[in-house]
């Protein structure tokens, strides 16, 4: 008589073997089963770390109806929209790092919130601390910071009204908050502009209960913006590893227990909510069987192929494409300036940091 | 001083606005060059000259000196007026419909996105994009077909260096699409807080001599919006494009022209530039 367990009745896709070892990487079988129907015509709102970029160009590619809040004016150089953080996502926020940025911006548009020490300065120009890489060159006066601020608020505000699904990847556990008023920047004061004063500004490092904490409260407060009306959540985990840690830790370290705890948020909130679904895009490009081949020359940038493949994983799941159509040629460039544009302030830690190599 | 003022139709506003001012005051001696914008990409510069095509030669207006191989010189002139192509306020290079609302709604825009938007004329960036294939353009059925010409109308931008009033085409009526572009009170100072900065970097053209200088129409002439010309500035019984029947008064009203009242008005600010 043969024993029964468990394991017997299992698909392939629950064994190592069968379903990663012995799988292509480029068409994952049943990775992602989607818990709410993602459509053309449902509005979709993009935001997160630089990751979140891709998401958004391969929807509009794929003529997804996703918002834009803050379009570029025509007139406007297809190649200086990033430049100006327009086209990179749903609205001119730009990069969108971690749970407590995303609460603190929807406490905004709510008006529970007020952010302070925002106003930058570099040389004689202003900048928003809250998104300081939006205007590469600065604004002429700090009434101008506050008067565009204002406007990009007010168009989030609409942008959180009317989307029906909202997709957000969580990039980053830390950041630097504003003592005073605990408003956290996507980049440290003194980086890009602004000073960095340690009197005024700290580092800050979310735990789990933390991100967890600002991942509710941004649904609880997105809710009374609407109204009431229902919206879904879609999550994933940025697979870019952290260009530098202030953690006093080694950046290897810092960058798997940001990951951890970020995907651990997700999980949770996934299984707590019907209304939020997670996509592995940071397993997909992490896959072992992959041997590091997602990552450009400094094992950071993620490769377009590879990006096309989580996007050809999210299409077909979603309907919209067969993912055995679409795989990436056998032996991808790894020219890394064959990669998509997209803008990371974060990258700035590398470009300018004392202990460059 | 030997000014050139050049373009397509719209030079016929200028033409009539210098000569009501001729009557008032000393003018530079000015020469008046037009030609039909179907003709435009018929037209090269060669050897410094224009170069006319035979379909050219037989629909342009000039009122200087050619010769008989339809070549006109450019070098017997020192500045060149360029009445020709979009104006640096038109809304259309600025602001886009986004799928949230029905018509279109500002956005804010800083000085250094507009001063990249405005750059588009610079020799160096001129493309087909800065003259046509906007599909908002198309949509307001204003602008020309997709043309050809910037190449050789960049040839002319590289050879007047510094010697360019760039004054494009009056905007349009402020009867032209009025539904378009919302007119909300947050969308009007929006619009006029972009125009604002507009007119600081063509004022900044010219103060600081740069390859083209632009000048734009005074904000007396236009709407609340500063982006549609009051009607009574515009001509109103030449049929052209951008027409429309007026049913009050039973005629086809122009509604992208200029009229001499217009031509006066920019013409004694083009003066203004020149003699500063």
């Amino acid at each position: 008589m043969t024993s029964q367990h468990p394991y017997q009745s299992l698909p392939s896709e629950a064994f190592w073997r069968s379903g990663v070892a012995q799988e292509t990487p480029f068409a994952i079988n049943q990775i992602w089963k989607p818990k709410f129907e993602i459509n053309r015509l449902q509005k979709i709102a993009t935001a997160g770390s630089c990751f979140a970029q891709h998401i958004m160009n391969k929807l509009k590619k794929n003529h997804y109806t996703v918002l834009d809040v803050e379009p570029a004016p025509p007139g406007l150089p297809d190649e200086l929209h990033i430049k100006y953080g327009y086209s990179m996502y749903s609205a001119r926020y730009g990069n969108i790092y971690s749970a407590r940025q995303l609460n603190q911006l929807a406490k905004e548009c709510l008006g529970s919130h007020q952010p302070k020490g925002y106003i930058w300065r570099k040389n004689s120009k202003f900048y928003d601390g809250l998104r300081p890489s939006v205007e590469p060159d600065g604004l002429d006066s700090k009434q101008q910071v506050i008067e565009h601020r204002q406007f990009h608020i007010e168009q989030v505000r609409e942008m959180f009204k009317s989307l029906d699904i909202f997709i957000f990847t969580l990039g980053l556990t830390e950041s630097w908050m504003h003592r005073a008023s605990g408003t956290v920047f996507p980049i440290a004061p003194g980086t890009q502009a602004g000073r960095f004063n340690p009197r005024k500004h700290k580092f800050y490092n979310a735990n789990f209960k933390q991100i967890k904490d600002d991942m509710n409260q941004f649904l609880s407060i997105t809710n009374e913006i609407r109204g009431g009306k229902p919206f879904k959540m879609l999550l994933t985990v940025s697979p870019v590893p952290l260009t530098a840690t202030a953690s006093d830790t080694h950046v290897l370290v810092a960058t798997m227990q940001s990951k951890a705890l970020l995907r651990s948020a997700a999980a949770e909130l996934c299984s707590r909510n019907l209304n939020i679904d997670y996509f592995p895009s940071y397993e997909i490009v992490n896959n072992p069987r992959l041997n590091s081949l997602s990552f450009a020359d400094n094992l950071r940038t993620i490769r377009p192929e590879i990006v096309a493949t989580v996007m050809s994983h999210f299409f077909e799941a979603t309907g919209a494409e067969n993912k055995k159509q679409s795989l990436p040629i056998a032996t991808p460039s790894l020219d890394s300036n064959k990669i998509e544009d997209v803008q990371c302030e974060e990258a700035l830690l590398d470009a300018f940091g004392s202990n460059r190599r | 001083m030997k000014i050139l003022c050049f373009g397509a139709s719209h030079v016929a506003a200028i033409k009539a606005g210098f000569e009501i001012i001729s009557s008032q005051e000393k003018l530079p001696i000015i020469d008046f060059f037009g030609i039909s914008s179907r003709f435009l990409n018929e037209v090269q510069i060669v050897d410094d000259c224009l170069k006319l095509s035979k379909y050219a030669a037989e629909n342009y207006r000039f009122t200087g000196n050619t010769n008989s191989d339809n070549f006109i010189s450019l070098t017997t002139y020192d500045t060149i007026i360029f009445a020709h192509e979009s104006n640096l306020l038109c809304p259309q290079y600025l602001y886009k419909k986004n799928n949230l609302y029905e018509n279109i709604k500002p956005q804010l825009i800083s000085k250094g996105c507009l001063q990249q938007v405005l750059d588009r004329y610079s020799p160096a960036k001129l493309t087909s994009q800065t003259f046509s294939h906007f599909n908002d353009l198309r949509e307001g059925k204003i602008d020309l077909a997709p043309l050809s010409h910037y190449q050789w109308i960049n040839q002319l931008f590289k050879l007047f260096q510094k010697k360019i009033y760039f004054i494009g085409r009056p905007l349009p009526s402020e009867k032209f699409y009025p539904k378009i572009y919302c007119s909300s009170p947050n969308s009007i100072k929006i619009y006029k807080s972009n125009n604002q900065r507009i007119r600081e970097i063509a004022k900044e053209t010219v103060a600081k001599n740069s390859i083209i200088k632009f000048i734009l129409p005074p904000e007396y002439l236009l709407t609340e919006c500063g982006f549609r010309t009051q009607h009574k500035y515009m001509r109103n019984s030449l049929s052209s494009r951008g027409q429309l029947h007026d049913a009050n008064n039973a005629q086809i009203m122009d509604l992208t022209h200029g009229n001499d009242l217009y031509g006066s008005v920019m013409a004694k600010e083009i003066l203004d530039q020149l003699i500063d």
